[in-house]
C-alpha cells in the first residue's frame, strides 16, 4: 500500500500552509506547514525517512504528494529547496498482479521557498510559560462536522473523554474558532484516532494524537 | 519553456482516463487518454515527447505540476519510466536537471489505434469554428443532437429530440471540451459510426462516441 500517512500529511499541509509561512518546512526529523494561524506537524522517530532541514516548495510539494499517493516511500531528504526522494517501482506480473520493485530515487527541481524557524514554532506549542495544560483525551468532534463551514464554536465548559468538545459560539464568549479551520487541519487524523487536546491561556487549542501528528490552532479573540 | 498547455492536458487526461484505461499512452510524440468512451489527445514535437509507453496516473499528475512551474526541454518515455529534463533558473544562469520517475505498475493499451478513426479520411468536416455555448449552459443530465446544417460561429448542438438516432452526454462533452480555452476555434469532425471529434491547431484533440438508438 502506497504511503497513506505521509500523502495525507502533504495533503493537509499543502492546503493549510500559505503566506507569510509558505512551503513544508523540515527540521530534526519534524515536518510542518503553517499559515501563522494554523500549524500542523508531524514527528519522524525514523531518522531514515525524513532527512535534512529545509523547506519544500509548495510546487516540489505537490510532486512529491503524487509520488507517495501512487507508491512506497522510502525516504525524503531535504536539503535547502532541494528536494530528494526514494519512491519504490512497481510492475504488473502475470498471475501475480502488482508487484513491488526497488527503490528509485527521484531529484525534484529546486523551488525557492523561504525557510521557517520550525524549532520556535514547536516550542511555543510546549512553552510552560505560555499555561499550556491538558484539558481532555479522545473528545468527540461529530459536531464539526455537521455544523456549517461559516459558523464559530467554543470549547464546553465540561469536557470529559468520550463527549463533545465544542458548542456553538454565543456572543459574550471570550475565545472562539472557526469550524472552516477546525475541520480543515482535523482532515489530518482519522476518524478514529485517539487524540489528546491541550490548550494554553491564550485559548491556543493543540490537537495530537499517537503518531506524532499535531495541529494547533489559534483563537478569535473578544476586544472591548 | 513552462509548457501550461501540456500541464492543462494532463489534468483533463487524469480526469477522463479510468482504471481500466489508467494512465495516458505516449507514442510518435502523442499523449493519449481515454475511459473507452471519450478520447482525448495532444500531437506534440516527437523530440518534446519521446518514447513509447504509458505515464502511469501517479507520475502524469507529477508531471503536471512540473510542466506549469519549470522549464521541461524534453520528457522521455520508456515503458512506464519517465525521465524528463528541465531547467532550473538562477538569477544569473540557468542549469540542467534530470527527474527521473521510477516506473509505476499500469497496463499498456494501445489508445492510440483509434486516432485515424477520429480525422479525415475515416471522419469528415462537420464544422470549423462552431459555437459551443449550449453546452456549458445545459445541464449535466441533459443529452445533445448535432443541428441539422452546422454554420461556423452558429451553435453546433440542439438538445436532444424524442426522434433523435445518435445523440451526446453534456456531461462528456463538457469533460473533454475543458481540453480547449474558450477562444480557441476547433474544427469539428464525424465518422460514419458517429464519433465525434474536436481539433484545434495546437494538435490537441477529444473525441466522444455517441448514444445510438436501438430498434
Amino acid at each position: 500500500m502506497p504511503s497513506l500517512d505521509i500523502t495525507n500529511f502533504l495533503n493537509v499541509a499543502i492546503n493549510i500552509q500559505a503566506t507569510p509561512f509558505p512551503g513544508i518546512h523540515v527540521a530534526d526529523g519534524v515536518i510542518l506547514a503553517t499559515d501563522g494561524v494554523m500549524l500542523v506537524a508531524k514527528k519522524f522517530d525514523d531518522k531514515v525517512f525524513l532527512r535534512g532541514e529545509g523547506a519544500i516548495s509548495p510546487k516540489a510539494a505537490k510532486v512529491l504528494e503524487a509520488l507517495a499517493e501512487a507508491t512506497w516511500i522510502g525516504s525524503i531528504a531535504v536539503v535547502g529547496n532541494r528536494v530528494t526522494a526514494t519512491a519504490r517501482s512497481t510492475r504488473y506480473e502475470e498471475n501475480v498482479g502488482e508487484v513491488a520493485g526497488e527503490y528509485c530515487e527521484v531529484k525534484l527541481p529546486e523551488f525557492y521557498c523561504p525557510r521557517a524557524p520550525v524549532a520556535r514554532m514547536l516550542g511555543v506549542l510546549t512553552d510552560e510559560s505560555r499555561g499550556w495544560q491538558q484539558i481532555v483525551e479522545n473528545p468527540r468532534l461529530k459536531n464539526i462536522n455537521e455544523w456549517s463551514v461559516k459558523e464559530f464554536v467554543v470549547l464546553m465548559s465540561n469536557l470529559r473523554e468520550g463527549y463533545e468538545l465544542f458548542r456553538l459560539k454565543d456572543i459574550d464568549d471570550e475565545h472562539w474558532y472557526s469550524v472552516a479551520q477546525l475541520r480543515r487541519g482535523l482532515r489530518l487524523f482519522g476518524a478514529k484516532a485517539h487524540l489528546s487536546v491541550r490548550r494554553n491561556r491564550d485559548g491556543w487549542l493543540c490537537f495530537e494524537d499517537r503518531w506524532g501528528q499535531t495541529f494547533a490552532i489559534t483563537p478569535f479573540v473578544k476586544r472591548d | 519553456m513552462v509548457d501550461s498547455m501540456l500541464a492543462q492536458f494532463l489534468n483533463v487526461a487524469l480526469d477522463v482516463q479510468t482504471p481500466a484505461y489508467a494512465g495516458v499512452r505516449v507514442a510518435n510524440g502523442t499523449l493519449v487518454a481515454s475511459d473507452g468512451v471519450v478520447l482525448v489527445a495532444y500531437r506534440l514535437n516527437s523530440e518534446y515527447i519521446r518514447g513509447e509507453g504509458m505515464i502511469p496516473p501517479a507520475t502524469a499528475r507529477a508531471l503536471a505540476a512540473l510542466a506549469n512551474e519549470v522549464y521541461l526541454d524534453y520528457v522521455e518515455v520508456d515503458g512506464t519510466a519517465v525521465n524528463l529534463v528541465t531547467r532550473e533558473q538562477y538569477a544569473d544562469r540557468s542549469e540542467l536537471l534530470a527527474v527521473t520517475f521510477p516506473p509505476f505498475a499500469c497496463r499498456t493499451v494501445r489508445i492510440e489505434t483509434f486516432l485515424p478513426r477520429c480525422l479525415p479520411p475515416h471522419a469528415e468536416l462537420v464544422c470549423e469554428a462552431p459555437s459551443l455555448k449550449l453546452v456549458k449552459a445545459a445541464r449535466l443530465t441533459d443529452f445533445v443532437e448535432l443541428v441539422d446544417k452546422p454554420v461556423r460561429g452558429s451553435e453546433l448542438f440542439q438538445l436532444k429530440l424524442p426522434d433523435a438516432k445518435i445523440w451526446y452526454s453534456v456531461r462528456q462533452l463538457r469533460e473533454g471540451l475543458r481540453l480547449f480555452r474558450a477562444r480557441d476555434a476547433v474544427s469539428v469532425f464525424r465518422n460514419e459510426q458517429g464519433w465525434l471529434s474536436f481539433r484545434d491547431d495546437w494538435g490537441r484533440l477529444f473525441a466522444v462516441t455517441p448514444f445510438v438508438k436501438r430498434d
